[in-house]
């Protein structure tokens, strides 16, 4: 009892001492906590909408088939948008890939995508290493793809940057077995860094294992499509 | 003295009296949304025409909400970009693309407001027969994690700023969508294991609060009239929040069914 009366003499002595902010504080705690409550027991007590005597038992038959009928047209033309064929869908944010066909799942599996690296060459040159998110389409495939190196590359681990075609920008290997190309340069391709998969590390390209590279680029041909969020 | 202690009483009955009219403003807020719902349904003459009063019938609720859901997701994917699904039915959130759902996450557990759920079926398909944009989205994650890094002078420098990605640590998952017609969707963690969860819980929970509350202040002060705002809460593992935050675009749209 005796350190409650001391806290209370401690807190009047507050308020003697700095009204306006005892006030504030007081019309704070008011306003963030009673009209709620209030709000909450009138809507409590509001009306549910009735729903007695609206129509005659026949044209409800009628009317359900009808609407059953419109609701099944329309799923139908919903459904026209999932691919039959492959598909794949990127999860950037988890790293993780799904392999569909019509929409059930065949293969899934980890994959790396875009750092969020924003790397800056002084004041004049910046790349910003992401995936890009949406709707894609495969635009190409090839076997044992050859890296050409662009600028960034070289930026990156403090070389020179070299003429356009010259011999140091192609790197063989580093890219895997297979590569697929969704356009303006991003590639699904493997990688030497198996322990990085699941992990955002990539410049922008998505990059899968051995063999779930291989499935993927069976499975999937030119036109394609690729989601990635 | 008498003049001080006047000024005081003066001050002090105009606050009481700021206080009571904005009380009533706040509790009657949900039935003023309501009535405008209402009104919003029987302005829409396409609405008005084709809407029979059998529709309201219990029977009929269910097959007319199906109906209502897939004309919202046709329409839905007419548009580009990724946009949002959450069907309170399945508890279910899924991501959409042109059509095509490209992720669906199961919820822990939602929450309806009580006013969304009084609507009538009228008000329901003037409401979510079309998608509903997203007008702005809050949230604890970080959008785009970008990390600056400076191009090295040599290889040796290089070498020696080698990245490691470092994803162990990540911030709690809690998310706000506001949509037009003042439906609020919240997200949030569903496990709150350590402190930091817990206390993120708490710090966002009451940051919504004084955002609402500053709303409700500024729209009363404005004299717009205060507007109640809806919510609906969808609890979800904490990584498929911030796959859905990340992928969500700049304006996006959802669509909503219960």
């Amino acid at each position: 009892m005796k350190p409650l009366a001391e806290i209370f003499h401690q807190v009047r002595m507050l308020v003697h001492r700095y009204p306006f902010a005892a006030g504030t504080a007081v019309i704070f705690i008011f306003l963030l906590t009673v009209p709620a409550c209030m709000q909450k027991m009138v809507i409590g007590i509001m009306k549910v909408h009735s729903t007695r005597d609206l129509a005659e038992p026949g044209d409800i038959e009628t009317i359900k088939k009808q609407l059953e009928w419109e609701a099944q047209q329309a799923e139908r033309r919903l459904a026209a948008f999932t691919p039959r064929s492959y598909y794949l869908v990127v999860n950037s944010s988890s790293n993780r890939f799904i392999l569909y066909r019509g929409g059930r799942e065949v293969w899934s599996g980890r994959c790396s995508t875009g750092s969020y690296i924003l790397l800056k060459n002084g004041e004049e040159q910046q790349w910003m290493f992401k995936t890009p998110k949406g709707e894609f389409r495969i635009q190409g495939k090839t076997a044992n793809p050859v890296w050409k190196k662009p600028d960034w590359a070289f930026v990156e681990e403090g070389l020179p940057v070299p003429p356009v075609n010259h011999t140091s920008r192609f790197e063989f290997g580093v890219l895997g077995d297979y590569a697929l190309s969704l356009g303006d340069g991003y590639l699904i391709h493997g990688t030497l860094f198996q322990r990085y998969l699941g992990l955002p590390v990539t410049h922008g390209c998505i990059r899968l294992g051995d063999k779930d590279l291989e499935v993927v680029y069976n499975a999937l041909n030119y036109g394609s499509k690729v989601y990635i969020y | 003295m008498i003049r001080t202690r006047g000024v005081r009483l003066t001050a002090l009955l105009l606050a009481l009296v700021l206080i009571l009219l904005f009380t009533g403003g706040y509790i009657y807020s949900p039935v003023k949304l309501s009535r405008e719902y209402h009104a919003l349904a029987e302005a829409d003459p396409v609405l008005s025409e084709s809407f029979h009063p059998g529709l309201e019938q219990p029977g009929i609720i269910p097959v007319l909400k199906r109906k209502v859901y897939a004309q919202a997701l046709l329409d839905l994917a007419a548009r580009d970009s990724i946009h949002l699904v959450v069907d309170l039915r399945d508890s279910t959130a899924s991501l959409t693309i042109r059509g095509v759902t490209i992720s669906r996450v199961k919820a822990k557990a939602v929450e309806l407001d009580r006013v969304l759920g009084m609507l009538a079926m009228k008000q329901y398909a003037g409401l979510f027969s079309h998608p509903v944009e997203i007008t702005r989205q809050h949230s604890t994650i970080v959008k785009e994690p970008i990390v600056e890094r400076h191009a090295p002078r040599d290889t040796l420098e290089a070498l020696q700023n080698a990245y490691q990605p470092d994803t162990l640590i990540q911030r709690p998952a809690f998310m706000e969508l506001r949509l037009e017609h003042g439906i609020r969707i919240i997200f949030e963690q569903e496990d709150n294991p350590h402190f930091r969860d817990r206390w993120a819980s708490i710090f966002f929970r009451l940051n919504t609060s004084l955002r609402n509350v500053s709303r409700y202040l500024y729209e009363f002060f404005s004299l717009k009239g205060m507007k109640y705002s809806p919510r609906i809460t969808i609890r979800m593992e904490a990584n498929d929040i911030r796959a859905i935050y990340r992928a969500l675009p700049a304006s996006p749209h959802m669509v909503i069914a219960y």
